[in-house]
């Protein structure tokens, strides 16, 4: 009974961690491949996190749906990137797009 | 036609107005008549209703029921309706001197200014009979949005920054300070219906009501006082036309009339309780309104120099207002009609001499008065009201003030109001001599034909406006008895 | 032909999203774009009609609807439905003009996406469980940002990705919270927590949070709306983006509601609302002050506006969720009378709007009545919630509320009379390129609603009736 609530425990934190590392990769990963795979992580860690507060099977495929579209849209558009910009750095993607806006002309 | 109608009609008519000067924009002559037309109908509808409110009549229409227990309504009553028709009586010389200076001076896009002009005036009527704090608050964000324009006319980089300003001081100061102080109010009274007596009398405590009385008067910065008054001595910017219609003829008085109203109406003896806040008001308003007599006396461009004596006018105004005894009250309204007058008399002139000979540095004025007989005595009697010497209207305000003040205890505050007339004696009396004194400038004129008809006319009218009070008070007085008596 | 029509109304909420989702699979088998977006605009008028049937029974007439496994009515999800399908039907009308702009192949999928979008968010209105929430906001999220990567910019496809990052992050807390409230409650309905015997309830609290932080993020609320700039400033789909920000606040608003009703859980909730709600408003407003694209003004903007909402929320009363409705309303009518109005203009940049008062009057005259609703001006819908959330928040104490209210109109009246001196105080530039299009008449009606319904503000008695009476169902009291 305890080692399976330690081991529910534990599956929780790692879910958490996981969640947690995931979700910033996913901000402030340095290329846009990076940033989907902090999606992926972030979504994997939230299907072991349902798994582990026993979700029902319903629920994980549901998420598992979630995650496969995530992941679907995040690759097509990281392939647009790669087409727009030759590039999938996004520092580098971010300065183009700063020179490519209009001055402002002075009010 | 009912009280009612007639004012349904008086708030509708300046709307009609703008909306027909705009659609009949050519020929010019057609602008023009329309405007005054326009402007001839405002005046005489709002003599009616003063008529009307002498002979005992009410009215009130409601035009919306925006929020539970909350109407948009609008209600005929003394103070209000005086105003009302001093600024409509004026309002009509101010069409005709408009339809003059527009062609005089060649205006540019004459039939947007006449429309928002036209508009602000709708402004001010709302302001002055809105029958509850939300309407007061609605009329006033419609005031300040129609006047913006006024004061961005010109459309150069100096106008558009007088324009940020006013619209920012007016309409933040509305959201920032009276909004709160209207809800607070709300919550205080169960209601935000203006009330002879004052709706808070009895029902607000000493901290609540110093806090809430710092909040009307900051927030209602149409009125001028310190420091919610850059948008006044700023706006000088605007053309001549505007000028007048913003510093004397729809915002300046629609915001002291609008402070008068919650000072008579929303607070009533509850501005006993007041205490500390009404005095450390009337010192503040009292220095700051000497303080711009003599900053008055340091501009050399004519429109500033009008502008900061303007405000200390205004100053005075409000000081009759925290004076909290009927007669602060009534002084403070005749200051405001006599100040109407004289403001009026004196831009319209200002506008005439600038449209005709070029000039606005006061060294140039002196000897115009030989050249300019008639704008210059209208001139010179409207500067002889401001400063406060009797038979002009001015005069009988400041003796009210004056006496108001020493019957109320506050005799600093009398002594100030003494000053301040001294001060403006300094600032405006010299320059109205000199210009009859000085030698006649013999390259005076831009237009060899000099100042038409509808240039000086509406001055010397105007002029002739500022005597009204000599006969009027009285009248007056018993006229405006109700506003100072509970019901 | 009665028989079939009263079929209709009883399954008015299947009906609604069957009609978008229909709507969007015909749309999207159909090569012709303009045949796809009279398919769109049908099925967005069916829809709209069907989810207004639907709140007016409901609501006003406490009608049961036909019950699915997967849907359920509450007093949030269907007021704020026809909303979310009114801005659908206008977001479509506006498109026809852009539609030639964009490459051939991709005109189909633009009419689809909005009309999957708003399916989807729609669908996280009536869902009956937690999960379904988070699926159909992640699809709703997902449709809008395959519709922000739409357009040939590339700038458009960088804020498209930030919005699929920044949503996926988000699906990942939304999936957990869900998990954390089902295990807590014992229920994966999203009404699981009403009166429930909650066993754990920091797990059923840090649930809530979990899942209406990534709403938030979402809705553009500061400080998690990074995405915002990027997607606003470099996109066309502008109005898509302000669906997704409806359809996000109004999902926040229904499980709120359903967390005021848990005693356990309600005090921690409201303290997140009330953290983002705060920082929203000053965030969104010193930085609309400061914006040189107008689409990003209209972005920060709505961040400070939402911030209201959320504070709203947060006082967990029948009068807070009310204001919050009603806020809701203007804050929708008010972001699309903006961005409608600035599509006019081809150009995104604050010089762009100058002089568009005379050069394109109609839309000149949307983005003033927008400004003047964020302004919260009296006789607008934005004065009307505002008004409302006042004196929601001095009845529950909380005075400060008027303070992020003043704080949201003050710096309103900056930007807003920003672009009003734009539209009317300054000549055409050589940058102001306005719309030529004889399609750009289809924008007419979209801009004439907005003004419309920001002029609801002179008489909203049904609007205040009925949000109150929303308010009172979502929270279970009698209405």
């Amino acid at each position: 009974m305890s080692a399976g609530l330690i081991a529910h425990g534990l599956l929780l934190a790692a879910s958490l961690v996981l969640v947690f590392g995931g979700a910033a990769t996913a901000f402030a990963g340095a290329n846009a491949l990076k940033r989907i795979g902090g999606v992926i992580a972030s979504l994997t860690g939230a299907l072991v996190g349902l798994a582990a507060l026993g979700a029902g099977s319903s629920v994980l495929i549901a998420a598992v749906a979630i995650a496969f579209a995530y992941c679907a849209v995040g690759v097509s558009l990281l392939v647009r990137l790669q087409e727009s910009y030759g590039g999938i750095e996004t520092p580098a993607i971010d300065c183009v797009d700063l020179v490519d806006e209009p001055a402002e002309p002075r009010a | 036609m009912s009280a009612e109608l007639a004012l349904a009609a008086l708030l509708g008519a300046p709307v009609a107005q703008a909306l027909l000067v705009l659609a009949l924009a050519r020929p010019p002559g057609l602008r023009d008549l329309v405007h005054v037309l326009g402007s001839g109908t405002i005046a005489l509808l709002a003599a009616y209703l003063v008529h009307q409110v002498g002979q005992g009549e009410t009215a009130r229409i409601v035009l919306a029921n925006p929020l539970p227990n909350v109407q948009l309504a609008f209600v005929i009553e003394p103070l209000g309706t005086l105003a009302a028709a001093v600024v409509g009586g004026l309002g009509f010389l101010h069409a005709i001197h408009t339809s003059g200076m527009v062609r005089a001076i060649d205006q540019k896009a004459p039939a947007r200014l006449m429309a928002f002009s036209a508009l602000t005036t709708a402004g001010a009527m709302a302001v002055m009979f809105s029958a509850n704090l939300f309407s007061f608050f609605v009329a006033y964000q419609a005031l300040a949005l129609a006047a913006f324009p006024l004061v961005a006319h010109v459309g150069d980089d100096e106008s558009r920054a007088s324009a940020r300003l006013f619209l920012g001081t007016l309409l933040g100061a509305s959201i920032a300070l009276l909004l709160p102080a209207m809800i607070w109010t709300y919550t205080l009274a169960g209601a935000l219906e203006f009330q002879p007596g004052g709706m808070l009398a009895g029902r607000v405590d000493q901290l609540s009501a110093n806090i809430l009385l710092a909040l009307f008067v900051l927030g209602i910065a149409a009125a001028a006082a310190p420091p919610m008054h850059r948008w006044l001595t700023m706006s000088y910017t605007a053309p001549y036309p505007a000028l007048v219609k913003v510093q004397a003829l729809a915002v300046l008085p629609a915001g002291g009339i609008g402070l008068l109203k919650v000072f008579a109406y929303v607070f009533g003896s509850a501005l006993l309780t007041a205490a500390p806040t009404t005095q450390i008001l009337l010192g503040l308003c009292g220095v700051i309104m000497c303080a711009a007599a003599i900053i008055a006396l340091s501009k050399t461009d004519i429109r500033e120099r009008l502008a900061y004596s303007l405000w200390a006018q205004a100053l005075a105004a409000i000081i009759g207002g925290l004076l909290a005894a009927p007669a602060g009250l009534f002084a403070a309204v005749l200051q405001i009609v006599a100040t109407s007058c004289a403001a009026t008399t004196l831009l319209m002139a200002v506008g005439t001499i600038a449209a005709v000979t070029g000039r606005r540095n006061v060294a140039d004025y002196s000897g115009l008065g030989r050249v300019m007989p008639w704008t210059f005595a209208g001139f010179a009697i409207a500067c002889a009201s401001l400063i406060g010497m009797p038979p002009f209207s001015g005069a009988w305000a400041k003796l009210w003030l004056i006496t108001a003040s020493a019957s109320t205890g506050v005799i600093w505050a009398a002594a100030l109001v003494g000053f301040s007339a001294i001060l403006t004696f300094a600032h405006l009396g010299p320059l109205a001599a000199h210009a009859f004194a000085g030698k006649a400038p013999t390259d005076a004129f831009k237009r060899p034909d000099g100042a038409s008809i509808l240039l000086v006319a509406p001055v010397i009218l105007g002029a002739a406006a500022t005597l009204g009070l000599l006969v009027l008070a009285d009248p007056l007085a018993s006229f405006l008895s109700p506003v100072w008596t509970p019901r | 032909m009665m028989a079939a029509l009263e079929f209709l109304r009883l399954q008015a909420p299947i009906v609604t999203l069957a009609l978008l989702f229909g709507g969007a699979a015909l749309a999207l088998v159909i090569p012709h774009g303009r045949v796809s977006w009279t398919i769109g605009i049908v099925s967005a008028l069916a829809a709209l009609i069907a989810s207004t049937q639907l709140s007016w029974a409901f609501i006003v007439s406490g009608d049961a609807m036909a019950a699915y496994g997967f849907l359920a009515l509450d007093g949030a999800g269907a007021f704020a439905a026809p909303l979310v399908a009114v801005l659908a039907f206008l977001a479509l009308l506006a498109e026809a003009p852009t539609l030639a702009d964009r490459p051939e192949r991709a005109q189909p999928y633009a009419i689809a996406l909005h009309l999957a979008g708003a399916g989807a968010w729609i669908g996280a209105l009536l869902a009956r469980d937690l999960i379904g929430v988070v699926v159909c906001a992640s699809a709703g999220w997902l449709a809008i940002a395959g519709l922000t990567a739409l357009p040939a910019q590339r700038g458009a496809i960088n804020g498209a990705l930030r919005m699929t990052m920044a949503g996926g992050a988000g699906a990942a807390f939304m999936l957990l919270g869900a998990g954390m409230i089902g295990y807590a409650t014992g229920s994966g309905d999203v009404s699981g927590a009403t009166n429930a015997l909650i066993g754990a309830p920091m797990t059923a609290t840090l649930g809530f949070v979990f899942i209406l932080a990534p709403l938030m993020l979402m809705a553009g609320a500061a400080p998690l709306h990074a995405w915002t700039g990027p997607a606003y400033g470099r996109s066309d789909a502008v109005l898509g983006l302000s669906i997704a920000s409806v359809g996000a606040v109004a999902v926040i608003a229904r499980l709120s509601a359903v967390a005021a009703t848990a005693p356990a859980v309600a005090e921690g909730v409201s303290i997140a609302l009330v953290c983002v709600g705060v920082a929203s408003v000053l965030i969104g407003s010193v930085q609309a002050v400061g914006a040189v694209n107008v689409r990003r003004l209209v972005a920060y903007a709505s961040a400070a506006q939402v911030g209201c909402i959320l504070l709203a929320v947060a006082l967990e009363s029948p009068a807070g969720l009310a204001a919050a409705l009603v806020q809701l309303v203007a804050f929708g009518a008010g972001a699309f009378a903006l961005l409608a109005g600035m599509l006019a203009s081809k150009d995104s940049t604050l010089a762009a709007l100058d002089g568009m008062g005379r050069r394109a009057p109609i839309a000149g005259v949307a983005i003033t009545i927008g400004a003047l609703s964020f302004m919260g001006a009296p006789l607008t819908l934005g004065f009307l919630g505002r008004w409302r959330l006042i004196e929601a928040g001095v009845g529950a104490g909380w005075w400060w509320a008027t303070g992020a209210a003043v704080i949201t109109s003050l710096a309103a009246v900056f930007y807003g009379g920003r672009l009003i001196e734009r539209l009317y105080f300054r000549r055409v530039t050589e940058t102001s390129v306005f719309d030529a299009d004889p399609w750009r008449f289809a924008r007419v009606p979209v801009l004439a609603a907005a003004v419309l319904v920001i002029a609801c503000g002179l008489s909203p008695g049904w609007l205040l009736d009925l949000a109150a009476r929303a308010a009172a169902l979502a929270l279970g009291i009698g209405a």
